[in-house]
C-alpha cells in the first residue's frame, strides 16, 4: 500500500529512542500521500512510560495532519503494558 | 375357677348307684335273658349311674355350699400381702409417673433450647450467605470485592497520569528540540556576524596603510580608520559573549531534557506487577466467596434439616402424657386389688352365712375394669400435632 507507512521503534523502546523515532515519523507527517502510520512492534523487548508518551504525542501530530496510527505485531512486556494503558480503546491494534 | 372345695357326696350314696346296675343284670339273668343283653345293660346303666352322681354332685355343691365355712385365716394372710405388694405397687407407679415427667421436661427444655440455637445459627448463615453473595445492602460496608475494584481503579488512574506525565514531557522535549534549533539559527547568525566583523577590522587595516601612505593628508583618515578597527574589535567581543551565552542556554536546555527524561521515563513493570496482583487477588477472592457460599449454604440447610429432626422429637415426647396416663390406669388396677383385699380381710368380722356372698360380691367387683381414658395405644395412632 502506498500511503501507509511503517515505523520501527528500537529494541528497547525508550526516552532515547525518541530522536530516531520523531525523524522518521515526522517524515512520514510531513508526506500528504501518507494517510496511515504503522508503529510495527515486532522487534520491540521493552517499553517504558516515555514510548507510551511517544506514541500519545504521535497520535496528536496525526490527528492535527489528519493520519491514522495503527500497532502492529504486539507481543510480550509491550502488550502487556499497552493492555494496562488501556490503549486499545486509543489505536487499532493489530 | 374361683369356686370353693365342694363337699364330698356321701359313700352310701355312691355304692347305692353304682351297684344299682349290677343287681339289675343279677335280676335279668334270673329272668334267663342272653348274658350279652345282660352286660350291656349292665355296662349302660353304670355309665348313666355315673353321669347323674357326678351332675346331682355338682348342683348339691351350688345349693349346699351357703353354708360351707371359709378358711378365713388363709385369706387373711392372702389379703395382707395383697393389700402390701398393692400399696407397694402404686407408690412404685408414682415414682416412676414422677421420674418420667421430670426426665421428660428436661429433655424437653433441652430440645427447645437446641431448636432455638439452630434458629440462630440459621439467621447468622444467611446473613453471611447475604454478605458473600454480594447482596448485603449495608452502607458504609466495604467488602473484598469492592477493595479490590477501588485498588484496580487506583492503579488504573496512577497509569493514567503517569501515561499523561510522559505525553507532556515528550512535548516539552519536542518544545526543546525546536528551541536547539532556534539556538543553532542564533550561533550561526552570530557567526557571521563575526566574520563581518573580522571583514571590517581587515578594510579598517587596509585604510589605515592607505592613509599612512597619503602622508599628512591621510592624517585624518588614519584616526577614522583606527575608530573603525575598535569597533570591529568590540563587535568581535561582543559576538564571544553571546555565542558564550548562547552555550549556556544550550547546556541548560541539555540539563532540562535530562530531568524532562527523569520525569517521562518511568518504568511500567510496576504497574504490570500490581495488575497482576489485583488480578490474583481478585481471583482467590472470588473462589474463596463462592466456597464459603457453599459452605454456608449447606451449613443453613443442615440447621434447617436438624431443627426439623428436633421438631419431630419435641413431638415425639409426647409420649409422656400417653405413658402417663397408662400408668395411671396400672395404679387404678392395683387401687382395685386393694380394695379387694381390704374386703377379703373385713369377711373375718362379718357373719358366716353372709361371708360367702361378701366374697362374691368383692369377686364380681374386682372382675368389672376401670375406666381407661387411654384409647390409643401408640404415637402415631395418637395423632396429636403440637406444631
Amino acid at each position: 500500500m502506498t500511503n501507509t507507512v511503517s515505523l520501527h521503534p528500537a529494541t528497547r523502546f525508550d526516552f532515547n529512542s525518541f530522536r530516531d523515532f520523531r525523524r522518521d515519523y515526522e517524515v512520514a507527517l510531513a508526506s500528504p500521500t501518507v494517510r496511515v502510520l504503522i508503529v510495527d512492534m515486532k522487534n520491540v523487548q521493552y517499553i517504558d512510560s516515555a514510548a507510551l508518551g511517544i506514541l500519545l504525542l504521535l497520535r496528536d501530530h496525526a490527528v492535527s495532519a489528519n493520519k491514522t496510527v495503527e500497532i502492529h505485531n504486539l507481543h510480550g512486556i509491550a502488550k502487556d503494558v499497552l493492555e494496562i494503558a488501556n490503549f486499545q480503546k486509543i489505536f487499532t491494534i493489530r | 375357677m374361683h369356686g370353693l372345695p365342694s363337699a364330698t357326696p356321701s359313700l352310701s350314696l355312691r355304692l347305692l348307684t353304682h351297684t344299682l346296675p349290677w343287681l339289675l343284670v343279677g335280676l335279668l339273668l334270673w329272668l334267663s335273658v342272653p348274658v350279652w343283653l345282660c352286660l350291656l345293660v349292665g355296662a349302660l346303666g353304670s355309665v348313666i349311674a355315673t353321669v347323674v352322681l357326678e351332675h346331682r354332685q355338682t348342683t348339691e355343691t351350688d345349693t349346699a355350699a351357703d353354708t360351707t365355712t371359709l378358711p378365713l385365716d388363709e385369706l387373711d394372710a392372702f389379703a395382707q400381702s395383697l393389700n402390701t405388694h398393692g400399696h407397694t405397687m402404686v407408690n412404685e407407679l408414682s415414682k416412676v409417673d414422677s421420674l418420667l415427667h421430670n426426665a421428660i421436661s428436661e429433655i424437653s427444655q433441652s430440645f427447645m433450647n437446641l431448636s432455638q440455637n439452630i434458629e440462630t445459627q440459621h439467621q447468622l448463615s444467611s446473613s453471611l450467605i447475604d454478605r458473600y453473595s454480594g447482596q448485603s445492602t449495608k452502607s458504609g460496608e466495604v467488602n473484598f470485592k469492592t477493595f479490590a475494584e477501588m485498588t484496580h481503579n487506583t492503579l488504573g488512574f496512577f497509569v493514567e497520569s503517569t501515561i499523561e506525565t510522559s505525553r507532556i514531557s515528550m512535548q516539552l522535549v519536542e518544545r526543546m528540540e525546536l528551541i536547539t534549533q532556534k539556538i543553532g539559527l542564533i550561533l550561526k547568525s552570530s557567526s557571521d556576524m563575526d566574520s563581518i566583523a573580522k571583514q571590517t577590522n581587515l578594510l579598517a587595516l587596509n585604510a589605515a596603510i592607505e592613509a599612512a601612505r597619503a602622508g599628512e593628508a591621510g592624517r585624518g583618515f588614519a584616526v577614522v580608520a583606527d575608530e573603525v578597527r575598535a569597533l570591529s574589535n568590540r563587535s568581535t567581543e561582543f559576538s564571544d559573549v553571546i555565542n558564550t551565552h548562547i552555550s549556556g542556554v544550550y547546556e541548560d536546555l541539555k540539563k532540562a531534557e535530562d530531568a524532562v527524561s527523569h520525569l517521562a521515563a518511568k518504568d511500567m513493570s510496576f504497574a504490570l506487577s500490581s495488575k497482576k496482583q489485583v488480578e490474583n487477588m481478585l481471583g482467590s477472592l472470588h473462589s474463596l466467596n463462592g466456597h464459603t457460599l457453599t459452605v454456608v449454604t449447606e451449613l443453613g440447610e443442615l440447621s434447617q434439616s436438624i431443627g426439623g429432626t428436633v421438631n419431630q422429637a419435641l413431638t415425639a415426647m409426647q409420649f409422656q402424657d400417653m405413658c402417663s396416663q397408662l400408668l395411671e390406669l396400672v395404679r387404678k388396677y392395683c387401687n382395685k386389688l386393694v380394695v379387694y383385699s381390704a374386703a377379703v380381710s373385713a369377711l373375718s368380722a362379718s357373719a358366716p352365712a353372709h361371708q360367702l356372698p361378701a366374697l362374691r360380691a368383692a369377686n364380681e367387683e374386682l372382675k368389672q375394669p376401670p375406666h381407661n381414658p387411654v384409647a390409643q395405644s401408640d404415637l402415631a395412632a395418637g395423632g396429636i400435632d403440637l406444631f
